[in-house]
Protein backbone atom coordinates (compact mmCIF):
# COMPACT_ATOMS: atom_id res chain seq x y z
CA UNK A 1 0.00 0.00 0.00
CA UNK A 2 3.28 2.36 0.53
CA UNK A 3 4.25 1.42 -2.68
CA UNK A 4 1.06 2.72 -4.01
CA UNK A 5 1.30 5.89 -2.26
CA UNK A 6 4.85 6.54 -3.61
CA UNK A 7 4.00 6.23 -7.84
CA UNK A 8 2.29 9.02 -7.83
CA UNK A 9 1.92 8.81 -11.59
CA UNK A 10 -0.74 5.77 -10.85
CA UNK A 11 -1.89 7.58 -8.10
CA UNK A 12 -3.02 10.17 -10.46
CA UNK A 13 -4.00 8.07 -12.91
CA UNK A 14 -6.53 6.04 -9.71
CA UNK A 15 -7.69 9.39 -9.06
CA UNK A 16 -8.33 10.55 -12.15
CA UNK A 17 -10.03 7.49 -13.14
CA UNK A 18 -12.70 8.17 -9.94
CA UNK A 19 -13.55 11.19 -11.36
CA UNK A 20 -14.34 10.27 -14.68
CA UNK A 21 -16.40 7.45 -13.17
CA UNK A 22 -18.21 10.43 -10.81
CA UNK A 23 -18.42 11.71 -14.49
CA UNK A 24 -20.21 8.59 -16.19
CA UNK A 25 -22.37 8.49 -13.34
CA UNK A 26 -23.45 12.10 -13.27
CA UNK A 27 -23.83 11.91 -17.00
CA UNK A 28 -25.88 8.07 -17.70
CA UNK A 29 -29.28 9.83 -17.82
CA UNK A 30 -30.87 12.14 -20.32
CA UNK A 31 -29.98 15.77 -19.98
CA UNK A 32 -29.19 19.19 -21.95
CA UNK A 33 -25.76 19.35 -22.66
CA UNK A 34 -23.54 22.10 -21.49
CA UNK A 35 -22.13 24.90 -23.13
CA UNK A 36 -18.72 24.01 -23.73
CA UNK A 37 -20.23 20.08 -25.17
CA UNK A 38 -22.43 22.57 -27.55
CA UNK A 39 -19.32 24.93 -28.41
CA UNK A 40 -16.72 21.96 -29.58
CA UNK A 41 -19.85 20.29 -31.69
CA UNK A 42 -20.67 23.74 -33.15
CA UNK A 43 -17.31 23.88 -34.27
CA UNK A 44 -16.78 19.94 -34.66
CA UNK A 45 -20.15 19.24 -36.38
CA UNK A 46 -19.60 20.44 -39.40
CA UNK A 47 -16.80 18.67 -39.99
CA UNK A 48 -18.36 15.17 -39.20
CA UNK A 49 -21.46 15.69 -41.07
CA UNK A 50 -18.63 16.45 -44.15
CA UNK A 51 -16.64 13.27 -43.05
CA UNK A 52 -20.14 11.23 -42.36
CA UNK A 53 -21.07 12.26 -46.19
CA UNK A 54 -17.48 11.48 -47.32
CA UNK A 55 -17.59 8.09 -45.52
CA UNK A 56 -21.26 7.08 -47.42
CA UNK A 57 -19.80 8.09 -50.94
CA UNK A 58 -17.19 5.60 -50.24
CA UNK A 59 -18.84 2.84 -48.55
CA UNK A 60 -21.40 3.00 -51.96
CA UNK A 61 -18.81 3.77 -54.34
CA UNK A 62 -17.06 -0.19 -53.01
CA UNK A 63 -20.66 -1.95 -52.88
CA UNK A 64 -21.30 -0.72 -56.19
CA UNK A 65 -17.58 -2.01 -57.54
CA UNK A 66 -17.91 -5.26 -55.23
CA UNK A 67 -21.14 -6.23 -56.83
CA UNK A 68 -19.65 -6.19 -60.15
CA UNK A 69 -16.71 -8.48 -59.25
CA UNK A 70 -18.95 -11.85 -59.95
CA UNK A 71 -18.51 -11.20 -63.34
CA UNK A 72 -17.31 -13.86 -66.37
CA UNK A 73 -13.86 -13.46 -67.49
CA UNK A 74 -14.75 -12.83 -70.74
CA UNK A 75 -16.67 -9.61 -69.12
CA UNK A 76 -14.36 -8.64 -67.31
CA UNK A 77 -13.54 -5.64 -69.20
CA UNK A 78 -16.85 -4.45 -70.53
CA UNK A 79 -17.85 -4.45 -66.53
CA UNK A 80 -14.72 -2.43 -65.54
CA UNK A 81 -16.14 0.17 -68.22
CA UNK A 82 -19.31 -0.19 -66.86
CA UNK A 83 -18.01 0.24 -63.08
CA UNK A 84 -16.16 3.34 -64.49
CA UNK A 85 -18.66 4.76 -66.05
CA UNK A 86 -20.72 3.65 -62.76
CA UNK A 87 -17.94 6.12 -60.89
CA UNK A 88 -18.69 8.80 -62.96
CA UNK A 89 -22.25 8.48 -62.42
CA UNK A 90 -21.87 8.34 -58.41
CA UNK A 91 -21.89 11.68 -57.87
CA UNK A 92 -25.49 12.04 -59.54
CA UNK A 93 -26.23 8.50 -58.12
CA UNK A 94 -25.66 9.52 -54.56
CA UNK A 95 -28.02 12.69 -55.07
CA UNK A 96 -30.81 10.40 -56.51
CA UNK A 97 -30.45 8.37 -53.62
CA UNK A 98 -30.51 10.98 -50.91
CA UNK A 99 -33.69 12.59 -52.96
CA UNK A 100 -35.12 9.58 -53.30
CA UNK A 101 -34.56 9.08 -49.04
CA UNK A 102 -35.93 12.71 -48.48
CA UNK A 103 -39.13 12.41 -50.65
CA UNK A 104 -40.09 9.55 -48.71
CA UNK A 105 -39.42 11.28 -45.48
CA UNK A 106 -41.45 13.85 -47.14
CA UNK A 107 -44.01 11.61 -48.32
CA UNK A 108 -44.68 10.48 -44.51
CA UNK A 109 -44.55 13.64 -42.98
CA UNK A 110 -47.03 15.11 -45.79
CA UNK A 111 -49.44 11.91 -44.61
CA UNK A 112 -49.38 12.90 -41.27
CA UNK A 113 -50.43 16.71 -41.31
CA UNK A 114 -51.38 16.20 -37.10
CA UNK A 115 -47.57 16.38 -36.32
CA UNK A 116 -44.25 19.00 -36.73
CA UNK A 117 -40.94 17.38 -37.74
CA UNK A 118 -37.54 18.78 -38.53
CA UNK A 119 -35.42 16.83 -40.79
CA UNK A 120 -31.68 15.78 -39.29
CA UNK A 121 -28.38 13.97 -40.68
CA UNK A 122 -27.38 10.94 -38.99
CA UNK A 123 -23.53 12.46 -38.45
CA UNK A 124 -21.87 9.59 -36.47
CA UNK A 125 -22.45 6.71 -34.78
CA UNK A 126 -21.36 5.63 -31.44
CA UNK A 127 -18.29 3.31 -32.13
CA UNK A 128 -19.07 0.49 -29.70
CA UNK A 129 -21.84 -1.80 -29.85
CA UNK A 130 -22.54 -1.82 -26.18
CA UNK A 131 -25.19 1.42 -27.12
CA UNK A 132 -27.18 2.23 -29.97
CA UNK A 133 -26.87 5.97 -30.08
CA UNK A 134 -25.98 8.27 -32.67
CA UNK A 135 -25.85 12.10 -33.06
CA UNK A 136 -28.02 14.10 -35.45
CA UNK A 137 -27.28 17.69 -36.77
CA UNK A 138 -30.31 19.43 -35.42
CA UNK A 139 -30.50 20.47 -31.84
CA UNK A 140 -31.80 23.28 -29.04
CA UNK A 141 -31.24 25.97 -32.14
CA UNK A 142 -33.82 23.67 -33.97
CA UNK A 143 -35.76 23.02 -31.56
CA UNK A 144 -35.16 20.12 -30.31
CA UNK A 145 -35.93 19.04 -27.10
CA UNK A 146 -34.66 16.19 -24.83
CA UNK A 147 -37.49 13.21 -25.25
CA UNK A 148 -38.67 13.77 -28.59
CA UNK A 149 -39.41 10.56 -30.70
CA UNK A 150 -37.37 10.66 -33.46
CA UNK A 151 -38.66 8.41 -36.73
CA UNK A 152 -37.71 7.61 -40.43
CA UNK A 153 -40.63 6.63 -43.02
CA UNK A 154 -40.21 2.87 -41.99
CA UNK A 155 -40.75 3.38 -38.81
CA UNK A 156 -39.89 3.94 -35.09
CA UNK A 157 -36.08 5.17 -34.50
CA UNK A 158 -35.60 6.22 -31.36
CA UNK A 159 -35.83 9.57 -29.25
CA UNK A 160 -33.42 12.49 -28.28
CA UNK A 161 -31.62 11.59 -24.88
CA UNK A 162 -29.14 14.78 -25.26
CA UNK A 163 -29.54 17.83 -26.37
CA UNK A 164 -26.84 20.63 -27.63
CA UNK A 165 -27.20 24.02 -29.62
CA UNK A 166 -26.54 22.49 -32.88
CA UNK A 167 -26.85 18.83 -32.61
CA UNK A 168 -28.23 16.17 -30.59
CA UNK A 169 -27.60 12.21 -29.56
CA UNK A 170 -30.52 9.85 -29.99
CA UNK A 171 -31.16 6.43 -27.87
CA UNK A 172 -32.45 4.00 -30.64
CA UNK A 173 -35.42 1.44 -29.59
CA UNK A 174 -32.80 -1.43 -30.28
CA UNK A 175 -30.46 -0.23 -27.45
CA UNK A 176 -30.48 -2.35 -24.65
CA UNK A 177 -31.44 0.19 -22.42
CA UNK A 178 -34.51 1.31 -24.41
CA UNK A 179 -38.06 0.46 -22.89
CA UNK A 180 -40.86 1.24 -25.40
CA UNK A 181 -44.51 0.68 -24.70
CA UNK A 182 -45.98 -1.16 -27.48
CA UNK A 183 -49.31 -3.02 -29.06
CA UNK A 184 -50.03 -6.22 -31.54
CA UNK A 185 -51.38 -4.01 -34.45
CA UNK A 186 -53.94 -6.54 -35.34
CA UNK A 187 -54.94 -7.99 -31.98
CA UNK A 188 -54.51 -4.46 -29.79
CA UNK A 189 -52.97 -6.53 -26.79
CA UNK A 190 -50.39 -4.39 -25.30
CA UNK A 191 -46.79 -5.00 -24.72
CA UNK A 192 -43.43 -3.97 -23.86
CA UNK A 193 -40.44 -3.82 -26.51
CA UNK A 194 -37.12 -3.59 -25.63
CA UNK A 195 -33.82 -3.86 -27.27
CA UNK A 196 -31.70 -6.82 -27.50
CA UNK A 197 -27.73 -6.91 -27.12
CA UNK A 198 -26.54 -9.08 -30.21
CA UNK A 199 -23.30 -8.85 -32.05
CA UNK A 200 -23.97 -11.92 -34.24
CA UNK A 201 -27.36 -11.49 -35.93
CA UNK A 202 -29.01 -8.66 -37.02
CA UNK A 203 -31.01 -5.94 -35.04
CA UNK A 204 -33.53 -7.41 -32.78
CA UNK A 205 -36.14 -6.11 -30.28
CA UNK A 206 -37.68 -8.24 -27.85
CA UNK A 207 -41.45 -8.11 -26.82
CA UNK A 208 -42.49 -9.12 -23.18
CA UNK A 209 -45.43 -8.61 -20.73
CA UNK A 210 -47.49 -9.56 -23.30
CA UNK A 211 -50.89 -10.74 -21.32
CA UNK A 212 -51.85 -14.74 -20.90
CA UNK A 213 -53.13 -15.98 -23.75
CA UNK A 214 -52.60 -13.39 -26.04
CA UNK A 215 -52.77 -14.32 -29.48
CA UNK A 216 -49.55 -13.40 -31.40
CA UNK A 217 -48.08 -15.16 -34.54
CA UNK A 218 -44.89 -14.08 -36.53
CA UNK A 219 -45.76 -11.41 -39.28
CA UNK A 220 -47.52 -9.20 -36.41
CA UNK A 221 -46.82 -5.91 -36.85
CA UNK A 222 -45.98 -4.10 -34.04
CA UNK A 223 -46.50 -0.34 -33.27
CA UNK A 224 -46.28 1.87 -30.19
CA UNK A 225 -49.53 2.42 -28.15
CA UNK A 226 -48.78 6.08 -27.37
CA UNK A 227 -48.62 5.12 -23.64
CA UNK A 228 -46.08 6.86 -21.88
CA UNK A 229 -46.05 10.21 -23.19
CA UNK A 230 -42.90 9.85 -25.25
CA UNK A 231 -43.66 7.99 -28.53
CA UNK A 232 -47.13 8.59 -30.31
CA UNK A 233 -49.59 5.99 -30.87
CA UNK A 234 -49.43 3.63 -34.28
CA UNK A 235 -46.08 4.02 -35.31
CA UNK A 236 -44.60 1.15 -36.72
CA UNK A 237 -41.86 -0.30 -34.55
CA UNK A 238 -41.26 -4.05 -36.06
CA UNK A 239 -42.46 -7.49 -36.93
CA UNK A 240 -42.76 -10.25 -35.21
CA UNK A 241 -40.17 -12.98 -36.70
CA UNK A 242 -40.42 -15.68 -33.74
CA UNK A 243 -43.01 -16.23 -30.77
CA UNK A 244 -41.84 -18.07 -27.83
CA UNK A 245 -43.79 -18.32 -24.86
CA UNK A 246 -42.73 -19.80 -20.98
CA UNK A 247 -45.34 -18.28 -18.44
CA UNK A 248 -43.96 -19.45 -15.18
CA UNK A 249 -41.02 -16.96 -15.38
CA UNK A 250 -42.01 -13.41 -14.69
CA UNK A 251 -40.28 -11.43 -16.78
CA UNK A 252 -40.97 -13.84 -19.85
CA UNK A 253 -40.01 -13.44 -23.23
CA UNK A 254 -43.01 -13.39 -25.61
CA UNK A 255 -41.63 -12.33 -29.15
CA UNK A 256 -38.83 -11.56 -30.99
CA UNK A 257 -39.59 -8.53 -33.35
CA UNK A 258 -37.55 -7.52 -36.49
CA UNK A 259 -37.05 -4.04 -36.30
CA UNK A 260 -39.23 -1.68 -39.29
CA UNK A 261 -35.88 0.44 -39.53
CA UNK A 262 -32.89 -0.64 -40.99
CA UNK A 263 -30.71 1.12 -38.53
CA UNK A 264 -27.44 0.10 -40.32
CA UNK A 265 -28.22 2.54 -43.08
CA UNK A 266 -29.90 5.17 -41.60
CA UNK A 267 -28.67 8.18 -43.06
CA UNK A 268 -31.81 10.92 -42.35
CA UNK A 269 -34.02 10.79 -39.79
CA UNK A 270 -37.56 13.19 -39.04
CA UNK A 271 -37.37 14.42 -34.83
CA UNK A 272 -41.41 15.11 -34.00
CA UNK A 273 -41.19 18.29 -32.53
CA UNK A 274 -45.06 18.75 -31.59
CA UNK A 275 -47.16 15.82 -31.19
CA UNK A 276 -51.07 16.02 -31.72
CA UNK A 277 -51.08 16.74 -28.26
CA UNK A 278 -49.50 19.60 -28.00
CA UNK A 279 -51.48 21.87 -30.26
CA UNK B 1 10.59 17.28 -42.70
CA UNK B 2 8.77 19.54 -41.25
CA UNK B 3 5.98 17.85 -42.57
CA UNK B 4 6.90 15.25 -40.29
CA UNK B 5 5.72 17.51 -37.16
CA UNK B 6 1.94 16.78 -38.33
CA UNK B 7 1.88 13.21 -38.56
CA UNK B 8 1.44 12.86 -34.86
CA UNK B 9 -1.98 15.17 -34.87
CA UNK B 10 -2.72 13.70 -38.46
CA UNK B 11 -2.90 9.84 -37.08
CA UNK B 12 -4.91 11.15 -34.15
CA UNK B 13 -7.34 12.95 -36.54
CA UNK B 14 -7.48 9.98 -38.96
CA UNK B 15 -8.09 7.55 -35.57
CA UNK B 16 -10.56 10.05 -34.65
CA UNK B 17 -12.45 9.70 -37.92
CA UNK B 18 -12.49 5.40 -38.41
CA UNK B 19 -13.65 5.10 -34.81
CA UNK B 20 -16.59 7.40 -34.99
CA UNK B 21 -17.53 7.50 -38.52
CA UNK B 22 -16.05 4.71 -40.79
CA UNK B 23 -16.03 1.44 -38.64
CA UNK B 24 -19.26 2.54 -37.19
CA UNK B 25 -20.35 1.79 -40.86
CA UNK B 26 -17.44 -0.64 -42.09
CA UNK B 27 -17.33 -3.51 -39.45
CA UNK B 28 -17.77 -7.24 -39.39
CA UNK B 29 -20.60 -8.05 -37.20
CA UNK B 30 -19.43 -5.00 -34.86
CA UNK B 31 -16.00 -6.20 -34.81
CA UNK B 32 -13.49 -3.70 -35.71
CA UNK B 33 -9.99 -2.09 -34.48
CA UNK B 34 -9.84 0.68 -32.02
CA UNK B 35 -7.79 3.25 -33.58
CA UNK B 36 -7.14 5.86 -31.04
CA UNK B 37 -6.54 2.80 -28.71
CA UNK B 38 -3.63 1.57 -31.21
CA UNK B 39 -2.67 4.98 -31.34
CA UNK B 40 -2.47 5.98 -27.44
CA UNK B 41 -0.29 2.94 -26.26
CA UNK B 42 2.39 3.64 -29.16
CA UNK B 43 2.35 7.15 -28.18
CA UNK B 44 2.75 6.11 -24.50
CA UNK B 45 5.46 3.71 -25.55
CA UNK B 46 7.37 6.40 -27.77
CA UNK B 47 6.89 9.47 -24.99
CA UNK B 48 6.26 8.25 -21.91
CA UNK B 49 2.89 7.11 -19.88
CA UNK B 50 2.33 11.03 -18.94
CA UNK B 51 1.76 12.95 -22.03
CA UNK B 52 -0.15 9.90 -23.26
CA UNK B 53 -2.49 9.61 -20.15
CA UNK B 54 -3.36 13.48 -20.63
CA UNK B 55 -4.01 13.24 -24.46
CA UNK B 56 -5.65 9.96 -23.73
CA UNK B 57 -8.10 11.56 -21.34
CA UNK B 58 -8.74 14.43 -23.58
CA UNK B 59 -9.41 12.72 -26.77
CA UNK B 60 -11.40 10.12 -24.77
CA UNK B 61 -13.64 12.64 -23.64
CA UNK B 62 -13.85 14.36 -27.00
CA UNK B 63 -15.36 11.33 -27.89
CA UNK B 64 -17.68 10.91 -24.69
CA UNK B 65 -19.05 14.33 -25.49
CA UNK B 66 -19.95 13.83 -29.73
CA UNK B 67 -20.50 10.26 -29.71
CA UNK B 68 -20.76 8.44 -26.39
CA UNK B 69 -23.72 7.32 -24.06
CA UNK B 70 -21.96 8.05 -20.86
CA UNK B 71 -19.41 10.45 -20.80
CA UNK B 72 -16.00 9.22 -19.29
CA UNK B 73 -15.58 5.66 -19.94
CA UNK B 74 -13.82 6.13 -23.88
CA UNK B 75 -11.35 8.73 -21.58
CA UNK B 76 -10.86 5.64 -19.11
CA UNK B 77 -10.08 3.26 -21.56
CA UNK B 78 -7.95 5.73 -23.25
CA UNK B 79 -6.19 7.14 -20.40
CA UNK B 80 -5.58 3.95 -18.97
CA UNK B 81 -4.08 2.72 -22.47
CA UNK B 82 -1.52 5.80 -22.98
CA UNK B 83 -0.81 4.58 -19.22
CA UNK B 84 0.42 1.34 -19.80
CA UNK B 85 2.12 2.06 -22.95
CA UNK B 86 4.28 4.33 -20.82
CA UNK B 87 4.76 1.57 -18.50
CA UNK B 88 7.36 0.08 -21.19
CA UNK B 89 8.74 4.22 -22.22
CA UNK B 90 12.31 2.84 -22.96
CA UNK B 91 12.42 -0.24 -21.40
CA UNK B 92 12.13 -2.03 -24.76
CA UNK B 93 13.73 -1.01 -28.33
CA UNK B 94 11.33 1.17 -29.96
CA UNK B 95 11.24 -1.21 -33.25
CA UNK B 96 9.48 -4.27 -31.03
CA UNK B 97 6.32 -4.01 -32.01
CA UNK B 98 5.32 -7.22 -30.05
CA UNK B 99 4.62 -4.79 -26.65
CA UNK B 100 2.47 -1.81 -28.23
CA UNK B 101 0.48 -4.55 -29.60
CA UNK B 102 0.07 -6.94 -26.58
CA UNK B 103 -1.08 -3.60 -24.63
CA UNK B 104 -3.31 -2.55 -27.58
CA UNK B 105 -5.13 -5.62 -27.33
CA UNK B 106 -5.55 -5.76 -23.63
CA UNK B 107 -6.51 -1.87 -23.37
CA UNK B 108 -9.20 -2.40 -26.14
CA UNK B 109 -9.94 -5.83 -23.78
CA UNK B 110 -10.78 -3.35 -20.84
CA UNK B 111 -12.49 -0.91 -22.75
CA UNK B 112 -14.86 -3.65 -23.88
CA UNK B 113 -15.40 -4.58 -20.37
CA UNK B 114 -15.72 -1.17 -19.09
CA UNK B 115 -18.61 -0.24 -21.45
CA UNK B 116 -20.02 -3.72 -20.95
CA UNK B 117 -20.43 -3.02 -16.99
CA UNK B 118 -21.92 0.34 -17.74
CA UNK B 119 -24.46 -1.21 -20.11
CA UNK B 120 -25.42 -4.05 -17.44
CA UNK B 121 -25.21 -0.96 -14.79
CA UNK B 122 -28.18 0.70 -16.84
CA UNK B 123 -29.96 -2.59 -16.86
CA UNK B 124 -28.94 -4.21 -20.14
CA UNK B 125 -27.93 -8.07 -20.12
CA UNK B 126 -26.01 -9.70 -22.57
CA UNK B 127 -24.55 -14.03 -22.80
CA UNK B 128 -20.89 -12.93 -21.39
CA UNK B 129 -19.10 -16.19 -23.12
CA UNK B 130 -20.67 -15.74 -26.34
CA UNK B 131 -20.08 -11.80 -26.33
CA UNK B 132 -16.16 -12.62 -24.80
CA UNK B 133 -15.93 -15.14 -27.87
CA UNK B 134 -17.63 -13.16 -31.19
CA UNK B 135 -16.75 -9.52 -29.96
CA UNK B 136 -14.31 -8.41 -27.09
CA UNK B 137 -11.86 -10.88 -28.22
CA UNK B 138 -11.82 -10.46 -32.08
CA UNK B 139 -12.06 -6.68 -31.39
CA UNK B 140 -9.10 -7.18 -28.85
CA UNK B 141 -7.11 -9.10 -32.03
CA UNK B 142 -7.79 -6.88 -34.07
CA UNK B 143 -6.68 -3.78 -32.52
CA UNK B 144 -3.08 -5.41 -31.44
CA UNK B 145 -2.46 -6.19 -35.25
CA UNK B 146 -3.33 -2.96 -36.29
CA UNK B 147 -1.07 -1.13 -34.10
CA UNK B 148 2.12 -2.80 -35.11
CA UNK B 149 1.95 -1.00 -38.26
CA UNK B 150 0.74 2.11 -36.22
CA UNK B 151 3.56 1.68 -34.28
CA UNK B 152 6.01 1.52 -37.02
CA UNK B 153 4.39 4.75 -38.49
CA UNK B 154 4.13 6.59 -35.13
CA UNK B 155 8.09 5.70 -34.38
CA UNK B 156 8.77 7.26 -37.26
CA UNK B 157 6.91 10.42 -36.93
CA UNK B 158 8.02 10.59 -33.32
CA UNK B 159 12.16 9.76 -34.72
CA UNK B 160 13.20 13.40 -33.51
CA UNK B 161 11.39 13.34 -30.11
CA UNK B 162 12.21 10.11 -29.04
CA UNK B 163 15.74 10.50 -30.09
CA UNK B 164 15.86 13.75 -28.14
CA UNK B 165 14.31 11.80 -25.13
CA UNK B 166 16.53 9.28 -25.14
CA UNK B 167 19.49 11.84 -24.79
CA UNK B 168 17.96 14.02 -22.37
CA UNK B 169 17.54 10.69 -20.60
CA UNK B 170 21.27 9.57 -20.72
CA UNK B 171 22.65 12.92 -19.86
CA UNK B 172 20.00 13.38 -16.35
Amino acid sequence: MKNLFRNKPLLILLVAIILLIALALATSGSRTVSAAESAIGAVIGPVQGFAARASDAIISFFQRVFSTTDADKENEQLRAYIAQLEEAQSGVKEMEQENARLKQLLDYVQEDENNAYITARVIAKNQSVWFDVFTINAGRNQGIREDMPVLCADGLVGRVTDVAATYSKVTSVIDTTSNISVMVQRTRDNAMARGVFNTTKDDMLELYYLPEGGDLVPGDVIVTNGLGGVFPKGVTVGTVTEVSRATEEVNVRNATILPAVDFRHLEEVLVMVQTEAEE
Amino acid sequence: MRLKRFWVPLIFLLGMYFDAIFFARVNFYGIHPDVLIAAMVSYGVLMGGLPASILGCLLGLYMDVMFGKVIGLTAISYMTAGYAGGLFFQKFYADNTVIPAVTAASGQFLQEHIMAAAMALRGGSFPYLLTLTTHILPCALATGLLCIPLHLLMRYALEQQTRLRGSETHHG
